[in-house]
Parts: structure tokens; C-alpha cells; sequence
């Protein structure tokens, strides 16, 4: 063969090869008709009805072992709460599964895990355990669909009955009165109720006069109170304080993206200032402000028994000019740094690098800290899993 | 006590100046050139703690040459002296604030202006109708067309106000309600075109306190630019057991499993739209699907792998006829 028609042939060949290449990675598994690849199956698009349970994982990992840093599921949970039925008794976990609602204890020393309520809640979204372990009150499906059961716990049996409030809560909270405190929907704008479990009652404590509100809840009915509209970076926030069951009044911070968090006595709050995301503390008696030197998201904050102290979690340097949108919206996320925040003199001292402890990024919400200012609970953002820190 | 105070000083500051000139120790000043002084404050209607800038407007021949002094809650201002304007924090301790400016002229001439802040926070809630996911944990943003609420809530450092007062609402220059309206301290509004909004809400007290007679003063005003947001798709994957994912999907979507449920969430499109869209359709590279939509909830869709590689183009697109900005479109790459 000549060397010629020899080349000619090979690139031939190497053309066929490279076209029929080209066509198996980008258009052989292409459906032709949509119809036979994308189908919306009757009954189970709208995520809420069709529920199958995913295959069952244990979800104590390694309670026992000796890192600061642990986590106790590995499925998604929608509350949480240590439970101790006497100042020296054994710190429970309860938590309170996503989807399902089910509640499960988890033993801190033994590591021992036991499911306290076998009520299945479907479309379980939110939850609230009250500290004593007696009651969850549980958010049903989203929206304006929702439904909200209390149900005690502890009762031995498999079906513990369900009580429904039948108002459009908001925002829930369990108290260290081993009550709830929510805010429903009432005309224009939001009532703040607190709910006793024990005889299916409830008291109003104060009145809200706008309906796209974030309400930082207290201890206790009569603790402080802080309200605000929800943050957006286009738009002007407020604070509104209600103290030992007083009417909201104004307090001095605001600003875009506002956002905020505090106990009786500081306001931990953020803005969004000319683009720079900041964050600052403001003392409710003084009337001081003391710029923080790295900026939170006050939902990372855990408020802990001194007034004067705080633990958030902040990953410095990475908050945009669309924090704190970005963030809700989930395209940003964060692997955080937990820090002690002095609310009086503004430092911050690092207490753990999660990404470095853990090896996992771990964009912290709902911080909650134990009942004596040991255990810092809280969840991964990213996978919802419950996390301790024991510091 | 600051008012004791504050009369005080005036009082002793003025006798010190019957006493050096006693010729001219008068205040009448209507048979003088020149119009009273005036004070003015900027912003007009302060809030507690904000920067204020104070200046006393004077003309005429009476107040050449006069000495100015600032006295604020019967204090003198330091380094005030001769000073046209002056700069102070709006009180966050009392309702009200007094300032006086005396004007001594070069004979000995003592004049007194004086005017009260009364700061007030006006806050201005902004409640927009629009769609965000109900894991989404900030506000929604208007968008031309949409419906948005705002409420206007008065309060001072003793807490909110009473709603018994005259509100007045002005969206662009357009009044709503055709005019005040007593206790209207909410008011609904479409969105109009344009990047923003400029809403001007203006409060009155019901009675003027000082002739007790209607209409009364505006005690605050405020202007403010609502931004006006497009709509824009965010798409999500939903877990039939746990909800929707609070992480969106990116641009390119790999999928793991046999088959998936994506829901394609409009941020910021009106919530009426939203629950009864005109038209809303899932394409499968640009081919629509003929059985989106059917569903209990149009904003889904389950995809089935059908082979082991490859990858395609999922659309989705809603919109309203009546309002065509009120819609959106976009896609995500789904990679088998």
C-alpha cells in the first residue's frame, strides 16, 4: 500500500472514531422525546404526599468519644433540646426527626439512643421540645397548609395523642418554663402568644403590628424579646423590644439586612453598610455601640447565661455585599469558626475551627447552648445533622 | 430639671446683659430691619440620636455684627461660638430638645430664637407580595406590578405611638387614597415601573396643640426608594420525605440516583401570579413537556435516568398575560 492512501485512510479512521466519540458523549443519552425521559408521575410532585422512608441509619455516630467537636446524627433533624430531669442527672439529647417527626433521647455518657415517641408527623418541618422533655410541639407540611400538634412525650405508648393549635403560627419557641411561646397571624400583623401544654391553653403577651417579622425569642415569657422585620439587603430593618411582657418599643439600631440577637441586657446585630457587611453590639442600658472586628450572621449566635458573653460561629472574610441574602437563598455557605464574642469590649476569641477539628465545613445554624453553659448544640446548615461542641 | 436649667442660664446669661447695657436691655425686636431669626434643622424631622445640623437663618441690619450663642437643653454648645449652624445628636434620653441661639449685636441688643426637636423614629415596613421559598428565611422584594404593604409605626424612647394621627401616602408623586386619611397608618400599592419607588409618607397630629384647632402640624415625614427586583428562577431538589433542599442547584445538575424531583422556585415574582399562573411550561432542551403541569404542584418536575451518560437542558418558565414583566424563565444543565 502506498504511503499515501495509507495516511489518508488512518486520519479517515481517526475522524470516524472522534465524530462517533463526540456523538456517544454529548447526544446518544439525549432523549428525542421528553416524554420518555422527564416524567411528572401522578400524585407524587408536589414532595409532600408518596412518602417513602429512606433506608434507616443509626444516627448516634460517636458520642463517647473524647473531640470537642462530635456529631450525634447522621439524618437531618428539625429540633432539638438537652433535657436534664435534675441539675446532676445525665444530659439527654432529644432531637426530633425531619420528615417523619418522630423523637429520639440520646445519651451523652453512655451514648445509648432510645426513640421516645414512635408518633410518626409527616411532612415534619419544625419542631420545639420543652427542656423538661414532656412536650414537642411540631410543624406539619409548609405554608399556609401547616399544622401544628403538641404532643407529650415520655408516655410509653406509640400513639401519644396529638393536640392541634389551630392558629397560622409563624415562629414557635420553647421556654425554660417548660412552656411554648409562638406568634400567629391576627389581622395585619402577629400576636405573640405563650401556650401551656399541660391544660391546652395559651396568653397573649404582645402584639406585632407587621407580618414579615423574625422574632428572637427569650428564656421565658416575660425575658426579652426582640423583633424585627425579616433582613433583606434592599430594604430597612428595625428593632423592636419587648421586655418583661411590656409592648414592643423601638430601639436604636437599624439598617439594611438588619439582623439581630441578644438577651436582656446586649443586642448583638448586623447591617449592611455601603456594601460591607458589619456587625456590631448594642447595649440596651447604655445605649453604647461597639464595632465587632468580624462580622456574623446573629442567627450563628448562641446566647449563653452571662449577659456579657456570647458563642457564634463566623467564617471571617467571606460575607458579600449580599450577605445576609446569599446565605437564606443557600447559594452562599460557610464553613465557620466558633468564636466567644465579648458583647462588652467587642473581642472575639476563637474557640474552635470546625473545618480544621472536623474535616467537615460546617455552616452553623441554630447554636443553643446546654443547660449549664457546657455543651454548645448545634446543626449543619448544609445536611441539617445535629453537632456538639464541648469545649 | 434640664428645663430649669436651661431657663437658668438664659435668665442669668440676660441679666449679666441688662446689667452691662442697661440702655439697650430689650428683646422687642419688631421695630428693628430684618426679618426674626429663624432656626431650621437638618433633617427636618430628626430621630433619636441622629446627626442634626442646626442653623439659624438671619437677615437684616439688626443682626450685623451680633454675637451668636448656642445653648442646647440649657447647655452651652462648646466651640459654638459665632457659629451659623451647628451640628448635635438628636436626644435618645428625653421626647424633646431645646435649642435657643442668642444674638447679642454690638450695642448690646439681646435676641433669642429657639426651636424644640421632637425626634421620632417614622419606621416604614415594607411588606412586599411576592413569592421566596418557605425555608427562606429573609423578605421578598417587589417587582413591577406586585402588590406591597407598608405600614408606618411612630414611636419615641417611651415606646410606639398611638395610629390616631393623619397620614398622608405619596407613591411617585401619585397621593394614594386620594389624600390624608386619619389612621391610615397601612396602605397597599402596586408596584410601579421603573427601577424604584419613591414612597413619601407625612404624619399629622390631629390638632395644632398650640391654637387647639384642626389641622395640626406634621410632626414627621419620610422619603424613601423601594428598589424594584426582577424575578429570577432558583431550582432545588425536593426529597419526597425531608422537603425541598436548602441548597440550590447549580448551573449543572449531576444526578446520582434513578430519579429526582426539581423544583423551580421564582424569588421575588408576585404571589398572585405565582398561585395562578397564566402560562408555566418545562422544556426538555427547548422540546416542552406535555404533561407539566398537571401535577399538584406546577413548579415540579420528576426526572428519570433513562441511560448511563449524557446530558440535557431542563427549562422552566412562568409568566402572567396581564403583566409581562411578571415572569420568569431559566434552565439548568442535568448531567446523567
Amino acid at each position: 500500500m502506498k504511503r499515501p492512501i495509507f495516511f489518508i485512510i488512518s486520519a479517515v479512521l481517526v475522524l470516524v472514531l472522534l465524530i462517533a466519540w463526540v456523538y456517544v458523549l454529548f447526544f446518544s443519552q439525549t432523549p428525542t422525546s421528553d416524554d420518555s425521559a422527564f416524567v411528572n408521575f401522578p400524585g407524587n410532585n408536589s414532595g409532600e404526599v408518596g412518602i417513602q422512608d429512606p433506608a434507616q441509619t443509626d444516627p448516634v455516630t460517636d458520642i463517647r468519644s473524647n473531640d470537642r467537636l462530635r456529631q450525634l446524627t447522621l439524618d437531618p433533624v428539625i429540633g432539638f433540646t438537652e433535657v436534664r430531669t435534675t441539675p446532676n442527672s445525665t444530659p439527654l439529647v432529644y432531637y426530633v426527626t425531619a420528615g417523619r417527626g418522630q423523637v429520639f433521647s440520646i445519651n451523652l455518657f453512655s451514648g445509648e439512643e432510645e426513640r421516645i415517641s414512635g408518633t410518626t408527623i409527616a411532612s415534619a418541618r419544625y419542631s420545639a421540645i420543652t427542656p423538661n422533655g414532656a412536650y414537642v410541639l411540631t410543624q406539619a407540611g409548609r405554608g399556609s397548609g401547616s399544622e401544628f400538634f403538641v404532643s407529650p412525650l415520655n408516655t410509653g405508648a406509640d400513639n401519644a395523642p396529638l393536640t392541634l393549635i389551630q392558629e397560622d403560627i409563624i415562629s414557635f419557641h420553647a421556654t425554660v418554663d417548660n412552656t411554648f411561646l409562638y406568634a400567629a397571624k391576627a389581622g395585619n400583623g402577629l400576636v405573640a402568644k405563650e401556650y401551656f401544654p399541660a391544660s391546652s391553653t395559651s396568653a397573649t403577651l404582645f402584639s406585632i403590628p407587621f407580618q414579615e417579622a423574625v422574632i428572637q425569642w427569650g428564656d421565658s415569657a416575660l425575658d426579652t424579646h426582640l423583633v424585627y422585620p425579616k433582613a433583606t439587603t434592599q430594604l430597612e430593618g428595625y428593632l423592636y423590644v419587648s421586655q418583661a411582657g411590656e409592648p414592643l418599643a423601638r430601639a436604636m439600631p437599624g439598617g439594611f439586612g438588619f439582623s439581630a440577637t441578644g438577651n436582656t441586657a446586649n443586642v448583638l446585630y448586623s447591617i449592611q453598610n455601603r456594601g460591607v457587611y458589619t456587625s456590631s453590639v448594642y447595649n440596651l442600658f447604655t445605649k453604647e455601640i461597639t464595632l465587632l472586628p468580624i462580622s456574623v450572621i446573629p442567627q450563628k449566635c448562641a446566647r449563653i447565661a452571662i449577659l456579657n458573653r456570647m458563642l457564634c460561629a463566623a467564617n471571617a472574610g467571606t460575607h458579600s455585599g449580599r450577605t445576609p441574602d446569599d446565605w437564606h437563598e443557600g447559594s452562599a455557605s460557610f464553613a465557620d469558626t466558633i468564636f466567644e464574642v465579648n458583647l462588652r469590649t467587642g473581642s472575639m476569641a476563637v474557640l474552635s475551627n470546625t473545618l480544621d477539628e472536623s474535616g467537615r465545613a460546617i455552616d452553623i445554624i441554630n447554636p443553643t447552648i446546654g443547660s449549664q453553659d457546657v455543651v454548645l448544640y448545634f446543626q449543619n446548615k448544609n445536611d441539617q445533622t445535629l453537632w456538639l461542641f464541648a469545649p | 430639671m434640664i428645663n430649669v436649667m436651661k431657663t437658668l442660664m438664659i435668665c442669668s446669661f440676660l441679666l449679666l446683659g441688662f446689667i452691662a447695657t442697661p440702655a439697650h436691655a430689650q428683646f422687642d425686636v419688631s421695630g428693628l430691619q430684618g426679618s426674626a431669626p429663624l432656626l431650621t434643622t437638618q433633617p427636618e424631622f430628626p430621630q433619636p440620636g441622629e446627626s442634626v445640623v442646626v442653623t439659624a437663618d438671619y437677615r437684616g441690619d439688626a443682626y450685623f455684627g451680633a454675637t451668636l450663642t448656642w445653648v442646647v437643653d440649657g447647655e452651652l454648645v462648646p466651640n459654638s461660638k459665632n457659629q451659623r449652624s451647628i451640628t448635635i445628636a438628636a436626644t435618645s434620653d428625653s421626647l424633646e430638645q431645646v435649642i435657643d441661639v442668642i444674638f447679642t449685636s454690638p450695642t448690646g441688643v439681646r435676641t433669642i430664637a429657639s426651636h424644640t426637636i421632637t425626634p421620632l423614629w417614622l419606621d416604614v415596613i415594607i411588606e412586599p407580595q411576592t413569592h421566596v421559598p418557605e425555608f427562606y428565611q429573609g423578605r421578598s422584594l417587589p417587582s413591577i406590578g406586585s402588590t406591597v404593604f407598608v405600614t408606618a409605626l411612630v414611636s419615641d424612647i417611651e415606646g410606639m405611638r398611638n395610629t390616631d394621627m393623619v397620614y398622608k401616602w405619596t407613591v411617585n408623586r401619585q397621593v394614594l387614597d386620594e389624600g390624608p386619611v386619619r389612621g391610615r397608618n397601612t396602605m397597599v400599592f402596586e408596584m410601579p415601573m421603573g427601577q424604584a419607588a419613591l414612597l413619601l409618607v407625612e404624619i399629622s397630629e390631629l390638632i395644632n396643640p398650640a391654637t387647639g384647632q384642626s389641622p395640626g402640624n406634621i410632626i414627621t415625614r419620610r422619603l424613601i426608594s423601594i428598589p424594584s427586583a426582577q424575578p429570577r428562577l432558583v431550582f432545588y431538589e425536593v426529597n419526597t420525605l425531608l422537603g425541598i433542599s436548602h441548597r440550590p442547584i447549580a448551573r449543572d445538575f449531576s444526578m446520582v440516583g434513578d430519579s429526582s424531583i426539581i423544583r423551580a422556585t421564582p424569588f421575588h415574582l408576585d404571589s398572585f401570579v405565582y398561585n395562578n399562573p397564566a402560562r408555566h411550561s418545562w422544556r426538555v432542551n427547548s422540546v416542552e413537556t406535555t404533561n407539566s403541569g398537571r401535577g399538584a404542584n406546577p413548579y415540579e418536575v420528576m426526572i428519570e435516568r433513562t441511560g448511563t451518560t449524557g446530558r440535557t437542558f431542563l427549562e422552566f418558565h412562568v409568566r402572567d398575560n396581564r403583566q409581562v414583566l411578571q415572569g420568569v424563565e431559566d434552565r439548568i444543565q442535568i448531567n446523567l
